[in-house]
């Protein structure tokens, strides 16, 4: 606890025990009244005043309605007779009823908002002050025979202008009721829907002890009859009308509590969702929007939104969202709602909205890095397409021609006139070697990259990687157009290890290989009759494609039960409109 | 005597080639350096074969095999082998593949007319 708090809880204590003083007098005098009910009414100023200190420092309804509760409690202290005590319980006797219609105009922002309002209060305090003090010039009951009356020494004690005093006092007392009325009933005309909505039970109590003010006025005072049932209901509203502005404070503390509430609901719904109904609901206004600048580049958010003409009604007013002194949004929102629970709304809103951008930037450059891996990869078989084209151009067709000008050598040496066998056998070794270097590079080539896939596709591809494989293998193709490069070279190779996994060590008898295309997708699946058990992470050779089939979008799995055979499954995205 | 036309675009095998069979029995009654001019020479000089090189600067051989037809035996040549192409050579016009390193006037007479000869 602060020492803030601690002063605040001292001044209460000790302001509770003036008040069961007065009460411990009145008993002692026998004073006729509700004592517990005098006592709760007052109680329920100095807490309330107490709360609203301590929620709201720079606030004046705390000081008012902790001054009211003190006021409340003076009175009878004028039956002590110290001169003093005396006189400002004269004073005290009509100010806890100015301080109330004082506290419901100005609340909830603590100023009072119009001009009518100020002059209003204003005439108030003034005309009570006056009337009161002219009571104290002439009021001396002792004077004019009233021997059990307190003594009320008055410089001009005057019987008859008391009466008048007295008189005048009803009058204005009247005309004050009827005027604060008048006063509440304008404050609710000019206000918004949500200002009615929290503050009409406060208006509705006031106005009623505004009408027993004016209902009292008008009767003579009593204590019993009529008038002391009046001044009791007035009592019983008294003490009410603190206990709703603490309902009040109950009630935003509450939507503190569900800000947090807010805060996850707000990370769940992306920005561009409908965060206007969360912050209607956080800060209970159907109308509140949240305006999110496009960039995250330093914006005049506040000059953008007035561009736009966003702040549509005149009972609405703009709060700037800002992180790190960046200005991130707007809150559109009426008014009257208590700048608290604005800022809470605006720090929550603050927190998502960083939190999208960032979510936004990691999207950004994951999405940048798959891109730029599928580049890499459509780069590296561009490469091998061209290696193994430089391959067939060049190594291959250089090999070939020797390999003609061998056939042409053997073929001129035995048609010399004196034959060589020893020279022919030499071309025929040197012919046959290089029908193996041929075959050799041949083979290099189409490991590299397929000119058959290049030329004809994947299903005519594949369908010659199965007669080159040593088991029989069924193949079903059940593409009705070609798949985007990237995409069949990835399934080609998949086919490709898949087929070497099973010779080498599948000890199956049979394979078949499924190729289509459902909803834009490339399934392949190769399937044997093998032992099973295989995994992805034993050097099958599968596991090198992962990185292959991922930089594609693509998925592949193995399915290899002990004693069921394998089955290796890749689902390849095509992209519609890459398809060829 | 079978009457042969070597299509190929490289001038060096369309030497090689006309020398090796001509010394094994063919006649060569014509050379084409491109599909278009191969479908046009089938047509003027009725070959009895046309050794048809797969890879062509403006058609493939496996479409010059099909416009060909029933016109004259087609045997497809390439540096490459038949396992590079797949079913696509057996599933074209063609009569036979051969790869280029084992073309032989006998090979190419056996593969075209088997033991009609």
């Amino acid at each position: 606890m602060n020492r803030r708090r601690w002063l605040l809880g001292a001044m209460l204590a000790v302001a509770i025990a003036f008040g069961l003083g007065q009460e411990a007098i009145s008993v002692h005098y026998r004073t006729p009244e509700s004592h517990l009910l005098d006592f709760l009414t007052g109680l329920s100023y100095l807490i309330a005043g107490a709360v609203c200190l301590d929620r709201r420092p720079g606030n004046r309804i705390g000081g008012l309605m902790f001054f009211a509760g003190v006021a409340w409690f003076l009175p009878p202290y004028s039956i002590l007779e110290v001169a003093p005590l005396t006189v400002l319980a004269q004073y005290a006797n009509v100010l806890p009823v100015c301080l109330l219609a004082h506290i419901v105009l100005a609340y909830p922002s603590g100023h009072l908002s119009t001009r009518l309002e100020r002059v209003f209060v204003a005439t108030m305090y003034t005309t009570m002050a006056g009337l009161n003090t002219a009571s104290l010039l002439v009021f001396d009951p002792q004077s004019w025979g009233c021997a059990e009356c307190s003594a009320m020494p008055a410089p001009w004690p005057d019987e008859q202008a008391w009466g008048a005093v007295r008189t005048t006092s009803d009058i204005v007392s009247a005309v004050l009721a009827f005027g604060f009325v008048v006063a509440v009933v304008m404050r609710y005309r000019r206000s918004t829907v949500i200002a009615r909505r929290d503050l009409l039970p406060l208006w509705v109590g006031s106005s009623m002890v505004g009408l027993l003010v004016f209902l009292e006025s008008l009767t003579p005072d009593a204590p019993t009859g009529f008038p002391y049932f009046l001044f009791q209901i007035r009592v019983v509203l008294m003490m009410v009308v603190p206990l709703v502005f603490l309902y009040g404070l109950l009630a935003q503390r509450t939507a503190r509590t569900s800000m947090g509430g807010l805060v996850v609901e707000l990370d769940e719904v992306p920005v561009g969702g409908d965060l206007d109904a969360l912050l209607s609901r956080a800060l209970g206004d159907p109308n509140a929007r949240l305006i999110v600048a496009d960039s995250t580049e330093q914006v005049d958010i506040r000059a953008w939104v007035a561009d736009a003409g966003l702040v549509a009604a005149e009972s609405q007013t703009l709060t700037v969202v800002e992180r790190d002194g960046r200005e991130l949004a707007a809150i559109i929102h009426e008014r009257s709602i208590e700048p608290d629970l604005v800022a809470g709304v605006a720090t929550a809103s603050a927190l998502a909205i960083e939190n999208d951008y960032l979510q936004r930037e990691l999207r950004n450059q994951l999405e940048e890095v798959r891109a730029s891996r599928a580049r890499i990869v459509a780069a590296a078989d561009e490469e091998r397409r061209r290696v193994e084209r430089d391959l067939h151009d060049g190594a291959q067709q250089r090999l070939l021609t020797l390999a003609l000008a061998l056939r042409r050598a053997r073929m001129q040496a035995a048609d010399g006139p004196e034959p060589d066998p020893k020279l022919e056998l030499t071309l025929i070794q040197a012919g046959d070697e290089l029908k193996l270097a041929i075959d050799e590079l041949r083979e290099l080539a189409r490991g590299i990259h397929p000119a058959i896939l290049t030329d004809s596709g994947l299903g005519t591809a594949v369908v010659a990687l199965a007669d080159r494989t040593s088991i029989p293998v069924d193949v079903q193709s059940r593409l009705d157009r070609r798949p985007p490069a990237s995409v069949e070279a990835a399934a080609y190779f998949v086919v490709s290890e898949a087929l070497a996994n099973i010779v080498k060590h599948a000890e199956a008898d049979k394979a078949s290989i499924r190729l289509s295309c459902p909803n834009g997708v490339l399934e392949v699946c190769v399937i044997d009759n093998g032992r099973g058990g295989a995994t992805m992470a034993d050097g099958s050779g599968l596991h090198g494609l992962l990185d292959r089939v991922a930089a594609i979008n693509g998925t592949l799995d193995i399915v290899s039960e002990a004693g069921c055979g394998t089955t290796v499954r890749a689902h390849l995205p095509v992209t519609e409109g890459d398809a060829r | 005597m079978r009457t042969v036309l070597i299509v190929d675009d490289h001038d060096g095998f369309r030497s090689w080639a006309r020398e090796v069979l001509r010394r094994e029995g063919f006649r060569v009654v014509g050379t084409a350096e491109d599909g278009r001019r191969a479908i046009d020479a089938v047509h003027q000089l009725h070959p009895d074969v046309v050794l048809l090189d797969v890879q062509l600067p403006d058609m493939s051989g496996f479409d010059v095999a099909d416009e060909v037809g029933d016109d004259a035996i087609v045997v497809l040549t390439s540096s490459r082998s038949a396992a590079d192409y797949g079913h696509r050579v057996a599933s074209s016009s063609a009569t036979a593949f051969i790869a280029k390193d084992e073309l032989t006037g006998a090979r190419l007479y056996a593969e075209a007319f088997g033991d009609r000869g």
